[in-house]
């Protein structure tokens, strides 16, 4: 259910009561943050991204963040979590809601992350990569989005934040509105829209507090007795780093790797190494939003199987197959040497014609 | 109920709730109402100032005028083979490989699987973990959910049964599609 005109009313006044509750600074402390801070119109949205993203690792918090995501056809699901994180990289999310997921929690430091599972009594332990994969590339931003600071600024949370506006400049479905903690820079709220201007998913804290103090386990990985610890491994070696030459070669020399893909642009090529048939990682970013392609050389004639998904047409009369899991959405098609999968927080539309820029042909979606 | 929704129980105790929820409905329709309710006020409690048509046609507008006119062009500049020196630049830049996946059990447990289980069907679940895996938390746009993404494949390669499936959500399929 989308947010209807009486909740957005209802809530203006409930934000009063919930900002006066909230507050997790002494009075004076707020008001001189208000006062001594820049005006929206001489702050940059360029800039107030570029500190919300450092404000995440250097602030400690805690408190509560709800992230509702709705469907196309209206329908929502609200994710429930009490975060905490002490700076810069010790970071603990406790779902409680809904059901389905209440009770799991993932917590991360420097070199791991674990995730516990209730219902199994399973603690997965992934080593982190030792390289940030995918650190912004705000020139690419700049290049590919507007950036906006609206003149006034907003509660949230009890807080004074800046409200920034990002809008592609290509596409019409990918927005993004946020709301930047004028005296910490950290993100409190974020939007992004479907092409209809409707709300596609709100992620925001109801209450954050700057000054936490945390009990010793609180960020301990043993906090779970009793529970079975499985390990995933990351292989992040220099033999999976592919070269272009090495590229051209792989996929019996079919691979297809442009350099940019409309307004994306190329970021690595590795290959799954614990792939049956090998397969290839194309990794893009548009400066905002991952776009990954994955290629597979087609070994039988039948049409790749997607579970889950419904037909969708490509140009030149051909289909693919197109799913969506959470926020992220899927597009497979086959072409007559490899099978083709594109994935990312985008929406359909935007897969396909990000697809339609590949450099092959797709065929029918059934034998060929 | 209240403080098995806000995960205040212990393990053992909410593994009880949870198998008693799993076969009693009164008390899981009570918990799915405590549930709405607490999202609703949650809701509520912030601000939701939904911008109009017109705030976005502007927004569009103005971003429209920003863009270079050759960026509106297809960008792509072919076959691997006639980008190698593009490539280059960029793969040096950027990172080093990753990549995946595959489980080495240490203290247990699961069959080590592969990242693309069948040539004629797609694994989706390896190929959103090779994605999740990418995303750097720093990230704003992809971040937020990538978590609650990253705990549902945690908890399918847990075992846990039907994780993936509640979750599916479709765009809206045209009349008469055929689902997989």
């Amino acid at each position: 259910m989308r947010p209807s005109i009486s909740i957005i009313a209802a809530s203006a006044a409930l934000s009063l009561l919930a900002s006066a509750a909230q507050v997790s600074e002494p009075a004076h402390a707020a008001s001189r943050n208000r006062d001594s801070a820049p005006k929206a119109q001489d702050v940059s949205g360029i800039d107030l991204y570029r500190k919300s993203l450092a404000a995440a690792e250097a602030h400690s918090y805690a408190g509560h963040q709800y992230i509702t995501t709705w469907t196309e056809d209206g329908h929502s699901t609200t994710v429930v979590t009490a975060v905490a994180h002490r700076a810069r990289y010790e970071f603990l999310q406790r779902f409680t809601a809904p059901k389905s997921r209440a009770g799991r929690v993932i917590l991360e430091n420097a070199s791991n992350q674990w995730t516990y599972v209730p219902r199994t009594n399973v603690v997965i332990q992934t080593a982190r990569p030792p390289q940030r994969p995918d650190e912004p590339d705000f020139g690419l931003l700049k290049q590919n989005y507007a950036l906006n600071v609206a003149p006034k600024r907003e509660k949230i949370a009890g807080r004074d934040s800046y409200v920034v506006t990002i809008a592609s400049k290509h596409r019409k479905d990918k927005a993004l509105r946020y709301w930047v903690d004028v005296s910490t820079g950290l993100a409190l709220r974020s939007e992004r829209y479907h092409a209809d201007g409707d709300l596609a998913s709100v992620s925001y804290f109801s209450d954050i507090n700057f000054h936490p103090a945390f009990a010793a386990s609180t960020f301990s990985p043993t906090q779970w007795p009793g529970a079975r610890v499985q390990q995933m491994m990351y292989k992040s070696t220099a033999a999976s780093s592919m070269t272009p030459s090495e590229t051209a070669r792989s996929l019996g020399g079919h691979a297809v790797a442009p350099a940019n893909m409309r307004e994306f642009k190329l970021k690595s090529v590795t290959r799954l190494p614990a792939a049956k048939q090998e397969t290839l990682h194309l990794h893009y970013s548009d400066g905002l939003t991952s776009l990954s392609v994955f290629e597979t050389l087609k070994a039988h004639r039948k049409a790749t199987r997607m579970p889950g998904s419904r037909p969708i047409a490509l140009p030149g009369g051909n289909t693919g197959r197109i799913a969506a899991r959470g926020n992220y959405c899927i597009l497979n098609f086959d072409t007559p040497r490899n099978t083709i999968t594109l994935l990312g927080d985008l929406s359909p539309e935007t897969l396909v014609d990000l697809a339609s820029s590949l450099p092959v042909a797709a065929t029918s979606g059934r034998r060929y | 109920m209240s403080a098995f929704l806000d995960g205040k129980l212990d393990g053992d105790s909410m593994r009880q709730v949870d198998r008693h929820v799993a076969s009693c409905s009164v008390c899981r329709m009570e918990l799915e109402k405590l549930e709405q309710t607490k999202a609703l006020l949650a809701g509520l409690r912030s601000t939701p100032s939904v911008p109009s048509d017109a705030f976005w046609a502007d927004t569009y507008r103005a971003a429209r005028l920003q863009a270079p006119q050759s960026s509106r062009q297809p960008a792509w500049t072919g076959f691997v083979r006639r980008t190698g020196l593009i490539v280059g630049t960029a793969g040096a830049a950027a990172i080093v490989a990753l990549a995946l996946f595959s489980n080495e059990p240490i203290t247990n447990t699961t069959p080590t699987r592969s990242a693309v289980a069948t040539v004629d069907q797609i694994d989706l679940t390896s190929l959103m973990s090779a994605h999740a895996n990418y995303i750097s938390g720093k990230k704003l746009a992809d971040g937020s959910n990538n978590r609650i993404i990253r705990s549902d494949l945690a908890a399918q390669t847990s075992g846990e049964p039907n994780v993936v499936p509640t979750d599916l959500i479709l765009a809206e399929p045209p009349p008469n599609a055929s689902i997989d």
